[in-house]
């Protein structure tokens, strides 16, 4: 017996694209034209409600004539536009600093080291051990610790970048494992409990805090003042 | 602009969440093939956000495909459930704990759209609110659902146990 959300994730882990399928569907992108002049005008054009209890398909939006679209604005709109504009964005400013909805610091953190994985940004440092990064990223305000984690010490360095935690500098390691199977993204970042909130620390004996976003796995536990986050495919 | 590729992690998560509707591998992939197409031929160079705009995409064509070969309904009754008079936790699915065989078993009595729901829980590490927004439907409704799945899962749970203590 064991959590649900373990147990769906392990399901669902068991079923992958085959090489060949994978082979197929990176070839239809390639190979796939420009814009194309058929493209349904709302790609996503069907009921989203999904219940199918006597719904209407939505009807397709049709572009409208010239003469709608060119709108006569009274003097000085202009202005108030960017002022709306500047406003929304000190909003969205303000939004970004606060904790997440949730009020689980645990789950932004991994969303966001996970976005992060997904973007696969270049490395600015190459290296094969994290001794050789330590004057590199010499902005931080924390030394670069090595983990005591088993599962680490079977992954190989490839490099490193600044990045940042919730808004804190981090450093961003990227690995991979034998055979450069699977690569993997460590972060670094000064522990700070009100930012990050509480996290298991191993030197105590706790394992590392397991979570799932945007469908990697995500590891997350503190090492003397240093938090640790491990992504994997 | 140039057009965004989808990598092979991404496709793999498609492929999960095209098998957790269609709960078949090989109509699984049929259905993320006709997705991407799908994106393709849209032409956006580089939506905001990729993923969940193909995932609407697979979406709607899964209840496209449904509604050509059946009115078979996929989802219960939201308004049947009133979530402002539900504790918590009845509307969440944390602290449910299964056995490996169970959710095989469980997994194929599900409708699509709770496998789909379940998906976006666990595999995707959605919450409520952000499943709500990337199935542009109300949170309510998806709490609504969720009391319903976490009803239904242990109810099937414990007459799976049941059966197979009194065998």
């Amino acid at each position: 017996m064991s959590d649900l959300r373990d147990e769906v994730d392990a399901l669902l882990a068991r079923r992958s694209l085959s090489d060949a399928q994978l082979r197929a569907l990176e070839r239809l992108q390639a190979t796939a034209p420009g814009r194309a002049e058929d493209a349904p005008p709302g790609a996503a054009d069907s009921d989203r409600d999904g219940t199918l209890q006597g719904r209407h398909r939505s009807p397709r939006r049709r572009p409208r004539p010239a003469s709608a679209r060119r709108l006569q604005l009274p003097r000085g709109t202009g202005r108030l536009a960017a002022a709306a504009l500047l406003t929304l964005l000190l909003a969205s400013a303000l939004w970004l600093t606060l904790p997440a909805p949730d009020g689980d610091p645990a789950r932004a953190i991994a969303r966001e080291v996970a976005d992060n994985h997904l973007q696969l940004k270049p490395l600015q440092f190459s290296a094969s051990a994290l001794d050789e990064l330590r004057g590199d990223f010499s902005r931080l305000s924390f030394r670069l610790r090595d983990s005591a984690l088993p599962a680490l010490a079977e992954l190989s360095l490839r490099g490193g970048r600044y990045c940042s935690i919730q808004g804190a500098p981090a450093a961003q390691f990227r690995l991979v494992d034998t055979g450069a199977e699977h690569t993997y993204t460590l972060y670094q970042a000064r522990y700070e409990p009100e930012r990050f909130g509480d996290m298991p620390r191993v030197a105590h004996g706790e394992t590392p805090r397991l979570l799932r976003a945007r469908g990697l796995s995500i590891r997350l536990w503190v090492e003397q003042d240093v938090l640790f986050a491990l992504v994997a495919d | 602009m140039s057009r965004y590729t989808f990598g092979r992690t991404e496709l793999n998560r498609l492929y999960r969440y095209c098998f957790a509707l269609t709960d078949d591998e090989s109509a699984a992939f049929d259905l993320l093939q006709d997705g991407l197409e799908r994106f393709l031929r849209a032409g956006v160079d580089a939506p905001a956000h990729p993923m969940a705009f193909l995932r609407s995409i697979i979406r709607n064509r899964f209840i496209d495909g449904l509604r050509e070969g059946a009115t078979r309904r996929v989802a219960g009754h939201d308004s049947a459930v009133d979530v402002d008079d539900l504790p918590g936790a009845e509307c969440s699915l944390d602290g449910i704990v299964i056995a490996h065989q169970e959710l095989e078993w469980i997994w194929r009595e599900l409708d699509p759209l709770e496998r789909e729901l379940l998906t976006l829980w666990a595999a995707e590490g959605m919450t409520i609110r952000e499943i709500a927004a990337a199935l542009d439907i109300a949170e309510g409704t998806i709490a609504a659902r969720i009391h319903r799945l976490r009803k239904r899962l242990t109810r099937e749970r414990d007459t799976r146990n049941a059966a197979g203590n009194a065998a």
